[in-house]
């Protein structure tokens, strides 16, 4: 009879330094957290990257949870401040897009149901670091801009033009795409 | 479309979303775990344990410190001065009552030049008797034991009352207070005398009579702090029996 563990259990486990449990945990999170690192990685590659450095930190860091909160959340905080980090050592967080270049359409309705979640992925894979860190951070995590200024060394009001310049663009894109074109065209 | 409508509907496409991972992801991580084995969380934990016996210890010592110093033992000098406050006291109004005494009771005129005669000649007398004192009250002092300066005072009435009757034969509790002056006065006399009537030496007259000539069953000693320390000779009580 295979014996079902909760997370609590593998938490202890790794807690104790248990590799099995280490590997449990891994096998239980990392698609979920895998995710959060496609979101914020330019590429698949660096999200590996991300995901391997995550649970690096993680497993050195799972003695110090003492149960405040959720374990998901504290899990997500990791992942999304590894990806920061990995972002900001590649020093591509001020790239910043001039406003011209923002493709300005006309029409601002589009279907999100009929979105696939890949081609939406690549959209945002596809946004400048800058724009990708502040849109994942307030409109997918939920974080204030207070947060995201903090989190990035930059201003509220940076972070507050960033977001806005990040929903314009992928708006842009998004219609794009619906026209049927090659949403590739795009999102390169 | 809204700010807040445009992120709920991204939100919510990623909300199922579960990527596959790649397969040969963990063996790397369990690799990279091997090189570290070390947990920076655990060392700060174990430092901040550390400091934390360390401040307990410093704690107890305290407390330790402190505690030894409430209850360290009284001075001696401190025990030893305010006795003699006492008696000085005492002294000063001895003397107030004997002034009084000589005015009312006598009836006689009293002067300096009077008392300081008196007061010579019961010195002299006194020095000269002094051996004798002692073995004669030694009897009397023994209902007096429990208090020693109560003694000595009673000692020097039973001295001083018979020379001074010799001396003009006035009335004698009139004598008793015209000596009584002098005597705490004397310093010198008062330190032979206290060592002549101690507790000791009492309390060693009074169980002399269980004694085997130099072989005292029972003697008693006292030193200058005043703790009174008994000795039982075992050997001294199988020759007597």
């Amino acid at each position: 009879m295979k014996q079902v563990y909760t997370i609590d259990d593998l938490v202890d486990g790794c807690q104790r330094g248990e590799r099995k449990a280490q590997e449990s945990l891994y096998r239980a999170v990392a698609s979920k957290m895998f995710h959060i690192c496609l979101r914020y990685a330019g590429s698949e590659a660096e999200a590996e990257d991300i995901l391997q450095n995550g649970f690096i930190k993680v497993f050195q860091c799972i003695p110090g949870f003492r149960g405040e909160g959720s374990f998901e959340g504290w899990l997500r905080r990791i992942f999304v401040n590894t990806a920061i980090e990995t972002v900001r050592k590649n020093k591509r967080l001020q790239q910043v897009i001039s406003v011209d270049q923002i493709f300005e359409e006309e029409q601002q309705t589009f279907d999100m149901d009929a979105l696939e979640v890949r081609d939406l992925l690549r959209l945002i894979q596809g946004l400048p670091d800058g724009y990708r860190m502040v849109f994942n951070m307030y409109a997918i995590e939920g974080y204030s801009h207070k947060e995201i200024a903090e989190a990035l060394n930059i201003s509220e009001g940076a972070s507050k033009s960033q977001l806005s310049r990040a929903r314009a663009w992928l708006k842009s894109k998004l219609v794009m795409l619906e026209r049927g074109g090659n949403y590739g065209s795009y999102a390169g | 479309m809204p700010d807040e409508t445009f992120d709920k509907g991204i939100r919510e496409k990623f909300e199922s979303f579960e990527p596959k991972i790649p397969n040969d992801l963990w063996s790397s991580i369990a690799e990279q775990l091997d090189e570290n084995p070390m947990m920076p969380i655990a060392g700060r934990a174990k430092r901040k344990n550390t400091f934390t016996w360390l401040r307990v210890a410093a704690a107890v010592a305290v407390l330790i410190g402190l505690g030894m110093y409430y209850v360290r033992p009284t001075s001696e000098v401190v025990y030893l001065s305010a006795k003699e406050e006492v008696i000085d006291k005492k002294v000063k109004e001895e003397e107030a009552k004997a002034s009084v005494r000589l005015e009312t009771k006598s009836g006689d005129i009293v002067d300096d030049r009077q008392a300081s005669k008196s007061y010579d000649y019961a010195s002299n007398v006194r020095r000269k008797e002094q051996a004798a004192i002692a073995l004669e009250s030694r009897a009397a002092e023994a209902e007096h034991v429990e208090l020693r300066r109560p003694v000595i005072e009673e000692e020097v009435f039973a001295v001083e009352a018979p020379s001074y009757e010799r001396g003009d034969g006035s009335p004698s509790h009139v004598q008793l207070s015209l000596v009584k002056t002098p005597v705490l006065s004397d310093k010198s006399f008062k330190l032979r005398e206290k060592k002549s009537f101690g507790v000791d030496e009492i309390l060693n007259y009074v169980v002399r009579s269980v004694g085997h000539g130099e072989e005292k069953v029972l003697s008693f000693a006292s030193d200058d702090e005043g703790t009174l320390k008994v000795a039982v000779d075992l050997k001294a009580i199988k020759i007597r029996l």
